[in-house]
């Protein structure tokens, strides 16, 4: 962002002083966007990492910044194709996250099993339906452009890829702001080489110049790491996982303006402004009342109990491993842990059991969205076809296959599994 | 629109590519595979009108889900074996009938089908109906995006306006 446009600077912990034009300063002041003070960028994660309290709101100026920089450099060699579009592609990353909920992905997955949103859709209700659309269209920035970088749907794909693809924006920033709070070092990108090197190939493709392989490299293989030291590290997993089963009986159990269960109840909650409440420190103190209220069913406030008290879900069997095939349904260890799980619950209280299985991607070798290289300043070809790489030789995928059980139980779990 | 069990895509997806005659253009390149797979995958929705809960977003090579990455592998394996043992509902015979008569007038209009036919016939679609800002010419959109020939674009506009898509243009 030119100089000229900035009316404000903000510090960040990572980039340094962030400049922000007015748009993007009455957008961040917003109340809806003020809530991301108060959203922790990584849930739980604090539990294992005590560092790790960062929040929306520092990644998304992040995010922003990183934008602005990759925009500027492809404006100046015509990809962008104006001053204006720098904008838009900065607004589009400062609000990419402003739909999440309180604790981010713990809780996210409630909504997505119930009414099948995400935060990308909830993004999308928040910016169309919230004072930040009026903001928006004040300064003559169309919502709904802003919206479609933001989902995958505007017209000119590379803007779609700045924000999301293997090597975006948002990736880019978080890695390296979670591997600074949780102090996982070996989770640092080299951002800056990074960025130099990110050009665009004849179809219009990010791409990735040869000479910025080994940055590349370290990019993924710290993303592998940050998965297994952080994002699917067991304890955090495990009070991530116990959070969305407090929230799933609170939303059984009370009604309330700020545990929306339908799609109109959270389009109210935008529309009326009471989102801007809807946020990490809300939810604490909501559940810390349900603890301390007697008439709160027991199963609910055990569970409160275990998560504030720090006496969650550890993990009982853990079958996780690399693979380079997709996690099959038919997968034996799978079996074996729902057969454990279904004896387990059968002899303990049904909620101090609990299966966690997920499939990571680790190396993407889609033709849609694998990046390319550049080689020799002409030629555009898939990473994974480049021979000299240690990234055609990583694993594809990380299964996590874990068997879980609350901490009060924990030692009568195990003894009954040496016993079968 | 229909909901269908995410548990049959890759049955769905592997019907559709062993009817239309694609398997040879899958077992050429796997990436072919992958691509075939995203752009039925997106038809089968739009077209067929069957909900398989897929969001795709829209790329340089046309529409892509995330979330079908993870049927690769077994849609591969069905077509390797060259059938699908899954029994199919009316609804999903009728939307899988659907494509694949669309797919069967574009391949006689424009004298084949094959990835970059596949790819241009989901592309168009998408760039009429869940682009943003929608192209005002969605044929020299993806003349200039495909850089495939304007006549063999323009011959697939009109089969995918017979099915209701892109009346404007």
């Amino acid at each position: 962002m030119a100089d000229t446009n900035v009316t404000k600077r903000i510090y960040d912990e990572v980039h340094g002083y962030i400049g922000l034009t007015d748009v993007e300063l009455e957008v961040i002041n917003s109340e809806v966007f003020q809530r991301l003070r108060f959203i922790k960028q990584l849930a739980a994660a604090w539990y294992v990492y005590p560092g790790a309290t960062h929040t929306r709101f520092n990644h998304s100026l992040g995010a922003m910044y990183l934008m602005g920089l990759i925009a500027q450099k492809l404006f100046e060699l015509g990809y962008v194709h104006s001053a204006e579009d720098i904008q838009l592609l900065r607004l589009a990353a400062l609000l990419h996250d402003v739909g999440h909920t309180p604790f981010s992905h713990a809780i996210e997955s409630y909504y997505k099993n119930a009414l099948g949103l995400d935060h990308e859709e909830l993004t999308k209700i928040v910016i169309l339906g919230s004072s930040i659309r009026d903001v928006l269209d004040y300064y003559g920035y169309d919502p709904k452009t802003i919206v479609a970088i933001i989902s995958g749907h505007y017209r000119e794909p590379l803007y779609n890829q700045l924000l999301s693809s293997e090597v975006d924006v948002d990736r880019m920033d978080y890695l390296i702001r979670d591997a600074l709070h949780t102090g996982v070092t070996y989770g640092i990108i080299d951002m800056q080489r990074l960025i130099s090197v990110i050009v665009v190939d004849g179809d219009g493709n990010l791409s990735v110049l040869d000479k910025g392989l080994d940055a590349l490299e370290n990019f993924y293989l710290a993303r592998l790491h940050m998965y297994r030291a952080v994002y699917y590290h067991k304890t955090v997993v495990g009070y991530e996982h116990l959070l969305a089963k407090i929230y799933e009986l609170l939303c059984q159990y009370f009604e309330d303006s700020l545990l929306p269960k339908s799609l109109n109840d959270i389009k109210r909650l935008v529309s009326d402004g009471d989102i801007a409440m809807w946020h990490d420190d809300w939810l604490t103190g909501y559940i810390i009342q349900k603890y301390r209220d007697r008439s709160t069913p027991e199963l609910l406030r055990e569970l409160i109990r275990a998560f504030l008290f720090r006496k969650g879900y550890k993990v009982l069997i853990d079958l996780s491993k690399f693979s380079d095939k997709p996690l099959s349904e038919d997968d034996g260890d799978i079996k074996l842990l729902r057969s454990v799980e279904v004896n387990l619950k059968s002899l303990l209280n049904d909620s101090d059991v609990s299966l966690f299985v997920d499939d990571i991607k680790i190396v993407d070798e889609d033709p849609h969205t694998m990046p390319r290289i550049i080689v020799g300043g002409k030629q555009s070809m898939p990473l994974t076809s480049i021979e000299n790489t240690i990234i055609s030789r990583l694993p594809k995928r990380y299964h996590v296959k874990r068997l879980y059980v609350l901490s009060r139980s924990f030692d009568k779990a195990r003894s009954l599994i040496q016993v079968s | 629109m229909v909901s269908a069990s995410k548990r049959k895509i890759s049955s769905i997806i592997a019907r559709m590519i062993i009817d239309l005659g694609l398997i040879d253009e899958c077992k050429k390149d796997y990436m072919n595979l992958k691509v075939i797979a995203q752009k039925l995958g997106y038809l089968i929705q739009k077209v067929g009108g069957l909900n398989m809960g897929l969001k795709f977003v829209w790329l340089t090579r046309g529409p892509y889900s995330r979330g079908l990455q993870n049927y690769y592998y077994k849609i591969q394996e069905l077509v390797s074996k060259a059938s699908v043992d899954d029994s199919f509902n009316e609804q999903e015979l009728m939307a899988i009938a659907r494509v694949e008569e669309m797919l069967n007038n574009v391949r006689e209009i424009v004298g084949g089908l094959n990835t970059e036919v596949l790819e241009a016939v989901a592309s168009l679609i998408m760039l009429c109906t869940d682009v943003y800002p929608p192209p005002e010419d969605p044929v020299n959109e993806l003349v200039i995006r495909k850089k495939m020939p304007r006549d063999i674009i323009a011959k697939i506009l009109e089969v995918v306006k017979s099915y209701g898509f892109c009346l404007q243009h």
